[in-house]
């Protein structure tokens, strides 16, 4: 017993070799659209920051709420416009009449888009590169000036989206 | 109607084959016994003898049926020729003897009818499919890879396996003919084994009613049953305990030689069951050493004896532990037999749970192990909170014994507070119980009456936690197969749908990768649980650092210093505290140009040595850990094996390591260390994407395939919503489980 007890004893830390050095693997979904989500995406919800609703209508499009906000992570930030596709319901439209959408990039103004009748609108703006951080996470937003209220519960929806991200 | 008979008789068998071979050793000693005694400790030694053939046979890869009907067959027929053949009668050396008569009083038919309910109870139960929580994960999970691989082929990604498997052994050889219902009733023969036990004590020792009424308290107790009734070992060990302390009080009175080798087997036997009844073996050598203090020879001879042949039966195990894992006891004291199976962490977390499984206040361990149940898996019936009165048996001789047995047996009862490991020590507190309460054995009957009313199945929710395991229903048509055993399982024990899904869906040389137990006895493939191995620790870290706040990434420290030649730099810690440490990478620079890896790099750490890769190898999800406490001298290390010129360090760590006292020494052409640097710049940086992605790879590179994810784990809604993102696709769901192949 004591034999085993001393073959046990510890034993001088050994030494390895460097391993096979691993390659970065970017998401998915960010290497294969050029940081553009589309809503139907399985992994979209990875992008979602915040008032974009979780549930995909229609097989393609969700709603937003007050202030939809989403994250994409840039390696680089040269020559980037931002894209957001998205539609004016009729359903609200006819409570809320003629919107602007203001749109931002962290945190700051990057443009508007006045949307007079119900229908599909792209937003593509250029963003100036002191806007953006390389090697982050950046966010980008959009905010309707008027939104339609439920009477029943008080939700805000604002419009619905396709897609939106960077494109170079 | 076949298919429970074939079980029965596989159980039949086993405890026929240690029989055969107890009575094989008893008779060469010529030992005083009465013939009840001879029976039960026949079964005790032969077990521990059965269960040592089945070690080595599965030592030698040939753990088979066919190889177990050989050893059980020979056996059984060396007793039936024994019976046919007088020239070869077994009994010429053992001198059996009669208990003297016991008086039948008429609490005897009252016993008898509480016995017989309560045995028809345990018996339906452990017939019944197996469906406990331990015996259908790693007790029988371990016993069906070892009858697949005809024994310990490879080494269990389990530090379950380290555990000394004793009863399993026996399973073993019944899961070969009877499956798991046979292992679990060859555990139902040492419930019955005890109190049978008990009362030949209190026959052997002047008290035979209240001896049975003790025999009885044990045996309705809730937890004495469930466990005794399915595939675990605590019984067994309580049994062989109990049976080293009569053959002791028996050697104390005879002083026969030949009792000293059945006790220390059974000493041995008692480790081979659970390492917390290891106390039997220092329990006996004092009692022994007590006795035979002014006889030095004698005494030499008896300590000899003892430990000799109780070192048979723990050697195998702790030999296997060391050739297997490196450290004899493991997984415990890792700290003295460092190894890179179970990490120090986990031994300290894990000895931290058991001794309290989240009970905020040790004063409720009582009425929770008596009562409730459900924090303390199980509790062993209300009448025990009568024990204290036990001590009243403190004046009489055997009082005073039972209590100081029951003393040291209940003391590793502080290390694991679980209810069922109460169970060792109860035979001998019910015993002084039953004796302080009076020769009569009245009033003891009358606790007996209200503890079978207590204990029986359906009066327990009385009282108990509904979450308290316990027997609950009598499942008669399950233990028949009238319903059968598919069914019945996909019923009551949801993982038992999981394990079937992952048979189905898994390939079979395919791993599985679970954060919690999967019921692992019923499939065959592999699952790799991971709090269960010190790789599982890490994958499991691996999986959670995309997301978890305290894994992530994101915590920078760089050390800056006049650029030198150097051989080779290494980052020290010199604090001391109740964190870990960790590095994800450990970068060296000159400029902004980061020093390439080269093959020729030899890398070191301590402690935690085996991991050191994992610091190098450009993935920000695997990091080397030190795996325990901080203490200073704590150090990574790359030695370049040729002079490199340098001026910065970066270690890539998660945030949980920014707070340590760190710093880099370096070593120059003349191979001598100084300290460069002792003030690293921290910084925080972004998580870079693709972590998700990157940490499956790394679940994969470890061995694992797919990925067991149930809806009750950290984070499953992210794997569920992000399965894409995770580079995972849905293999299948069912019982609240997600299967995910690794793409």
């Amino acid at each position: 017993m004591a034999f085993l007890l001393l073959a046990g004893c510890a034993r001088a830390p050994d030494s390895y070799p460097p391993p096979i050095q691993r390659k970065p693997l970017p998401d998915l979904a960010e290497s294969a659209s050029g940081m553009l989500v589309e809503m139907s995406d399985a992994s979209a919800g990875a992008h979602f920051v915040r008032d974009v609703s979780p549930g995909l209508e229609g097989g393609r499009w969700r709603w937003t709420n007050q202030r939809p906000e989403l994250k994409f992570f840039l390696e680089s930030t040269k020559g980037l416009k931002l894209v957001w596709d998205f539609s004016v319901a009729e359903v609200t439209f006819k409570e809320t009449g003629p919107v602007t959408v203001s749109f931002y990039v962290n945190g700051r103004p990057v443009g508007r888009l006045p949307c007079p009748k119900p229908g599909d609108y792209k937003f593509e703006q250029p963003v100036r590169q002191e806007l953006l951080r390389a090697n982050e996470y950046n966010t980008i937003a959009a905010q309707a000036d008027k939104l339609w209220v439920s009477q029943t519960d008080g939700a805000k929806l604002g419009f619905t989206m396709t897609r939106a991200g960077f494109l170079r | 109607m076949l298919e429970p008979l074939g079980i029965v008789l596989a159980a039949a068998f086993t405890v026929a084959s240690s029989v055969a071979a107890g009575r094989l050793l008893l008779d060469r000693f010529g030992l005083r016994l009465s013939r009840q005694e001879y029976l039960l400790f026949s079964f005790a030694t032969g077990s521990a003898l059965l269960s040592l053939a089945v070690f080595v046979l599965a030592a030698l890869r040939i753990a088979r049926w066919e190889t177990f009907l050989l050893l059980g067959g020979g056996l059984l027929v060396k007793e039936c020729v024994s019976l046919v053949w007088p020239l070869f009668k077994k009994m010429d050396h053992t001198r059996l003897t009669h208990f003297p008569k016991m008086d039948h009083t008429r609490l005897t038919p009252f016993f008898a009818v509480v016995f017989a309910g309560i045995t028809g109870v345990y018996f339906v139960w452990a017939l019944a499919p197996e469906l406990s929580p331990d015996g259908s994960t790693y007790h029988l999970g371990l016993v069906s890879r070892y009858l697949r691989e005809r024994g310990f082929a490879s080494v269990p990604d389990n530090m379950y396996a380290c555990l000394s498997q004793g009863a399993e052994m026996l399973f073993l050889f019944a899961f070969a003919f009877g499956r798991h219902s046979a292992a679990a009733l060859v555990h139902f023969s040492f419930l019955l084994a005890l109190p049978w036990a008990m009362a030949c004590y209190g026959r052997r020792f002047g008290f035979p009613v209240p001896a049975l009424a003790a025999a009885l308290l044990v045996y309705l107790s809730p937890v004495v049953g469930a466990d005794g009734a399915s595939a675990y070992n605590d019984v067994a060990a309580a049994f062989v305990l109990f049976a080293v302390f009569y053959l002791l009080e028996l050697w104390t009175e005879s002083r026969e030689p030949g009792l000293l080798v059945g006790i220390g087997l059974l000493a041995g036997f008692a480790f081979a069951i659970k390492y917390t009844a290891f106390l039997a073996l220092p329990f006996a050598l004092a009692v022994v050493a007590g006795r035979l203090r002014r006889t030095r020879r004698d005494l030499v001879r008896a300590v000899f004896v003892v430990a000799g042949t109780a070192s048979l039966m723990i050697a195998p195990w702790m030999v296997k532990n060391l050739v297997t894992v490196g450290n004899p006891v493991a997984p415990f004291f890792n700290r003295w037999f460092p190894n890179s199976r179970v990490f120090i962490e986990f031994e300290d977390y894990y000895q931290r749970h058991l001794r309290s499984y989240g009970l905020s206040d040790r004063r409720l361990i009582p009425i929770e192990a008596t009562v409730r149940g459900a924090a303390l898996e199980g509790f062993i019936g209300p009448i025990f909170l009568l024990s204290p009165l036990a001590l009243l048996a403190l004046g009489r001789k055997r009082g005073r014994r039972l209590l100081v047995a029951g003393a040291v047996f209940a003391l590793p009862y502080f290390g694991n507070i679980g209810a069922r490991f109460l169970i060792p020590c109860l035979p001998f507190f019910a015993l002084a119980l039953a004796l302080a309460l009076g020769p009569s054995g009245r009033i003891a009957a009358l606790l007996v009456a209200m503890h079978a009313l207590l204990s029986w199945p359906a009066n327990t929710r009385w009282y108990a936690d509904p979450g308290a395991w316990r027997i609950q229903r009598i499942p008669i048509r399950a233990a028949l197969r009238i319903e059968s055993e598919h069914d019945y399982l996909s019923f009551r024990l949801p993982d038992y749908g999981v394990a079937r899904m992952i048979e189905e869906l898994v390939p079979p040389d395919g791993k599985v990768f679970a954060i919690g137990n999967a019921a692992d006895a019923y499939t065959t493939r592999e699952i790799l649980v991971g709090y269960q191995f010190a790789r599982g620790n890490t994958m499991q870290q691996i999986l959670w650092s995309p997301l978890a706040t305290h894994y992530q990434p994101t915590g920078r420290m760089r050390f800056r210093f006049a650029a030198a030649p150097f051989t080779a730099l290494r980052v020290v810690q010199t604090g001391r505290g109740p964190d870990d440490w960790g590095v994800n990478e450990l970068r060296f620079y000159h400029g902004v140009e980061e020093l390439a890896r080269s093959p020729h790099w030899r890398l070191r750490a301590h402690p935690n040595p085996w991991d050191v890769q994992m610091a190098f190898d450009n993935s920000p999800v695997t990091p080397w850990r030190a795996r325990q406490k901080v203490f200073p001298g704590m150090f990574i290390e790359a030695d370049f094996g040729q002079p490199e010129l340098l001026d910065s360090a970066l270690i890539e760590c998660a945030c949980d390591a920014e707070n340590l006292a760190l710093r880099l020494e370096g070593r120059n052409r003349k191979g001598e260390w100084q300290v460069v640097s002792a003030r690293p710049e921290r910084s925080r940086a972004g998580l870079a994407p693709g972590l998700r992605r990157q940490a499956t790879a790394e679940i994969k590179a470890l061995g694992a395939g797919y990925l067991l994810i149930r809806d009750s784990d950290y984070f499953a809604g992210d794997f569920r919503g992000l399965t894409s993102l995770w580079g995972l696709r849905l293999a299948g769901e069912r019982n609240g489980a997600r299967l995910y192949f690794i793409e």
